[in-house]
């Protein structure tokens, strides 16, 4: 355990020097980061106008998309954008030779990369308060349950990206599921708008997939939108997921890599 | 010319009939998008009364059923292609052929368009059975579709293409393509029409090119424009071409230099 710490350590090390060399990426992406949740704030302010929609005010909308950042940001994960290189470019033979798991590495990399992006996800947060001002209510059990509720999301996102990713064993048609991917966590997670305001269906939808527990849960939660009952329910859904994830992920990580070393090799 | 575009054709349609999973997974994407946004909005406008910025339910059914046609239409994804051609130093010899390679991603997307219109027809009209869409287009509208939808897919590639020149200079473009995807996004009118948004937003929106590329010729088909707007519209289209072809032909210009003198 030690030595995986000192792993982390170093890694940690290595990969905020080389994200700092991309920064014109990290500029990208940061604008990305805060474009979001901007607009899909702006569209529901003006929607709602004077008004409320699903119980949300114009300031409910930006407490909701604000909070909704700042979940983003903890649960990002970009693996599936990166294997397909790795595999091609024959980078991910390299890495099955290290005696870590490759996991590792992007583990490092993601948190290292988050650690940077505070110092843009923070002033964001403050600057968007103090324009749209948002209403935050969040219970005191609520608060104290914050840090557990979004390592868990990070946890379930990080995994579930990453059995994504590892698609790029079997297809090259990675942008294409990349791309559904992508689409399908924007609906089902709340980004395009807080699941309350979908029709009955899609909600139930919402609600087995495992999105809605990575993002709008935390954010609901941070709201003060949530009874301690589905507080515990999410939580549960978190658990849940993250074991699933888990399990599926060693699963095809085996088969994925056999196959890697029969066609690559 | 012709023969080589139809060539081409011919290689594209027998690539994509053998990439038939991607080409699935693709159609999905673009019917669940338009099915959502109905629902999101539709229920939006009940709980708002009955209708949002003056759209009702069957406008807003009517104008996503619209937008989803106009997206298959004109869509372009050129920036991955030349990401990957960069990379690979596949564009060395693609440059030595006597046809530019342009043509090449012309006759391309044209095919995988002729394939994914099945799809999109389809899914057209089974929205149309199941969401009932109120569709209220004067017949000069009707005439006038083809040409605004023709001319916005010729400014999208345009675009498209200025935005794929950056491969030349960057080699992971990923966060590129989803900055250009969230702007499109926006400011062409498929999350929710321009007239919803504040009024900041949608001068900036007329401003821009994305608006002419997608929400024009949706708004057109479901009978929303004025016969000046229509003809704004058609202006539009045209500056932006304009602008887009002179800055595409430097870029392309730079950009091969650079290509040569990293890649060579």
């Amino acid at each position: 355990m030690q030595r995986l710490i000192d792993i982390y350590q170093q890694q940690f090390k290595v990969n905020l020097a080389v994200q700092f060399q991309y920064r014109v990426g990290m500029a990208i992406w940061m604008i990305e980061v805060i474009l979001q949740p901007t607009i899909y704030l702006v569209v529901w302010s003006a929607a709602a106008g004077g008004g409320e929609v699903g119980g949300f005010g114009a300031r409910e909308f930006a407490a909701y998309y604000i909070a909704l950042l700042v979940v983003i940001h903890a649960t990002q994960t970009w693996n599936m954008w990166e294997m397909e290189w790795l595999i091609r470019e024959g980078q991910m033979s390299a890495r099955l030779l290290r005696p870590l798991h490759p996991i590792h590495v992007d583990i490092v990399q993601n948190m290292s990369y988050k650690t940077l992006m505070l110092f843009v996800v923070v002033p964001a947060v403050l600057l968007l308060s103090a324009i749209f001002n948002p209403i935050f209510n969040p219970p005191l059990w609520a608060l104290a349950l914050m840090p557990l509720v979004l390592f868990l999301a990070a946890a379930m996102m990080f995994i579930i990206g990453w059995v994504t990713a590892l698609a790029a064993f079997w297809t090259t048609r990675i942008l294409a599921i990349n791309s559904l991917f992508y689409l399908i966590v924007l609906f089902f997670s709340g980004q395009i708008a807080p699941l309350n305001l979908l029709p009955a269906p899609l909600q139930a939808v919402a609600t087995l997939l495992p999105f809605r527990w990575g993002m709008a849960f935390p954010v609901e939660l941070f709201l003060g939108r949530l009874s301690p009952e589905q507080a515990l329910t999410g939580i549960i859904m978190q658990v849940f997921w993250l074991g699933v994830c888990l399990s599926v992920l060693s699963t095809i990580w085996r088969a994925g890599v056999k196959r890697y070393g029969a066609v690559g090799g | 010319m012709l023969d080589i575009y139809r060539a081409q054709f011919q290689v594209s349609v027998a690539t994509y009939v053998q990439y038939r999973v991607g080409v699935l997974i693709w159609a999905a994407a673009r019917l669940v998008e338009p099915v959502v946004y109905i629902m999101v909005w539709s229920s939006t406008a009940a709980a708002l009364g009955g209708d949002v910025g003056g759209y009702d339910r069957g406008k807003i059914t009517a104008y996503f059923i619209a937008m989803m046609i106009a997206n298959q239409l004109t869509f372009a994804k050129m920036l991955w292609r030349y990401e990957l051609r960069i990379q690979h130093g596949v564009l060395s010899y693609q440059l030595l052929h006597p046809v530019h390679v342009f043509h090449r991603d012309i006759a391309d997307n044209l095919a995988s368009k002729a394939l994914q219109f099945i799809f999109v027809i389809t899914s057209a009209l089974m929205m149309t059975l199941l969401f009932q869409p109120d569709f209220d287009t004067p017949l000069w509208a009707v005439l006038a579709f083809p040409a605004a939808i023709i001319i916005a897919w010729m400014l999208n590639m345009v675009i498209d293409y200025l935005v794929a020149m950056s491969a030349f200079w960057f080699t992971r473009t990923n966060a590129i393509d989803l900055l250009f995807y969230l702007v499109l996004f926006f400011f062409s009118g498929r999350l929710a029409p321009l007239d919803l948004l504040p009024d900041v937003v949608q001068l900036l929106a007329t401003a821009l090119p994305f608006r002419w590329i997608l929400a024009f010729p949706a708004e057109l088909m479901i009978g929303q424009l004025t016969p000046a707007e229509t003809a704004l519209g058609f202006a539009m289209q045209a500056l932006w071409i304009t602008i887009g072809a002179v800055g595409l032909r430097l870029a392309w210009r730079s950009g091969v230099r650079h290509y040569s003198a990293v890649g060579g």
